[in-house]
């Protein structure tokens, strides 16, 4: 005789099927494009983005699959006998590029994986995570100048044309954020401050300061190379993503025409020959 | 007849824009965070005068309290 062994349903409220936590599939869907949405925004490659999402949903005993759009995710979330699902579509949080946020964000999938956090827990986390206040703008503004001081003396430049990249970037990256704060169009913001730094940059050919002023004019706009969009979109190709590849790709691109806009518009004004 | 010097005339705005740029920007902050500090002089309430330990708290809630 055969007995038929019936598989322990999940509790069902009011039409909502409940998962074992008693939390929904739509919160874990909300949850997890939240959490995408972040992540992309901070600076993740899409397949960390894929890597970390999937790792939480398995945690929460969930299925996920996702597309990844240049500004949106597209999620649906369903649990295991697929008896219910859910799908959003959310917007790319628009924050600025956060190794600090985009580093905890992985933990926080780490500690989801391990069991160490439960879902009510993850939650608290993530919105502690995004409430990140950002790093000391004066702070990055003398750190940022420091580093292009010294890419100038890597790439052969001598004292004063050191201490000239480090004034110069200090004013480029000083209107960048005030720009920044203003809300004015990145292209815009990237062809002024190519266009003041590179100026501030000839002083040493203008003065005749030291022996390297063409290392001093090509290196105070260093700063400005979007160098994040060209690695990921680099890492996107290589994973096949290829929409997103492409589109980072386009993105660091126009940036990288504002620069040299800006350069040159200001090595022209400064009487320096490009070649 | 004198010439202009472009590229020296270039520097000089650009420079000097900078300099008013961080300078005006520098005062502005100053000058709110002086908005934000407590006057000298400013009328306040009778609990911020005269205060006896256990008195209530501004904000405090106390149930029942007719006084």
């Amino acid at each position: 005789m055969m007995t038929k062994i019936e598989q322990p349903m999940a509790p069902v409220t009011a039409g909502i099927r409940m998962t074992r936590e008693g939390e929904t599939v739509k919160k874990y869907c909300l949850f997890l494009s939240e959490y995408a949405a972040w992540l992309l925004g901070a600076g993740a490659t899409c397949i960390r983005l894929e890597r970390n999402v999937k790792r939480m949903a398995e945690a929460f005993d969930h299925e996920v699959v996702m597309t990844i759009m240049p500004r949106h995710i597209h999620m649906t979330v369903c649990n295991r006998d697929r008896s219910d699902s859910y799908t959003y579509i959310t917007a790319l949080r628009t924050s600025m590029i956060s190794f600090d946020i985009n580093t905890r964000l992985s933990e926080l999938s780490w500690a989801v994986a391990d069991g160490r956090l439960d879902f009510r827990q993850a939650e608290a986390e993530f919105n502690r995570i995004v409430k990140t206040p950002q790093a000391d703008k004066r702070l990055v503004l003398l750190l940022a100048s420091c580093a292009n001081a010294s890419f100038c003396r890597l790439f052969g430049g001598d004292l004063p044309a050191m201490a000239i990249v480090f004034i110069a970037t200090l004013a480029g990256y000083y209107l960048k954020q005030v720009l920044c704060e203003q809300k004015v169009d990145m292209r815009i913001i990237f062809i002024m401050c190519a266009f003041v730094s590179s100026v501030l940059g000839a002083t040493d050919a203008l003065f005749h300061l030291g022996q390297t002023p063409e290392i001093a004019i090509g290196t105070s706009v260093l700063y400005l190379v979007p160098g994040i969009p060209f690695l990921n979109s680099f890492s996107d190709m290589l994973a096949g993503h290829y929409i997103c590849s492409f589109s980072r790709f386009m993105h660091a691109m126009i940036l990288t025409g504002c620069l040299s806009i800006g350069l040159c518009g200001g090595m022209m004004m400064m009487n320096i020959g490009m070649f | 007849m004198v010439t202009l010097n472009i590229p020296l005339f270039t520097w000089c705005v650009i420079a000097f824009a900078m300099v008013a740029l961080i300078i005006i920007r520098v005062c502005y902050k100053n000058y709110s965070q002086i908005q934000h500090q407590r006057h000298l002089i400013e009328f306040g309430k009778e609990s911020e005068e005269i205060f006896i330990p256990g008195d209530r708290l501004e904000g405090q809630e106390v149930y029942d309290d007719e006084d």
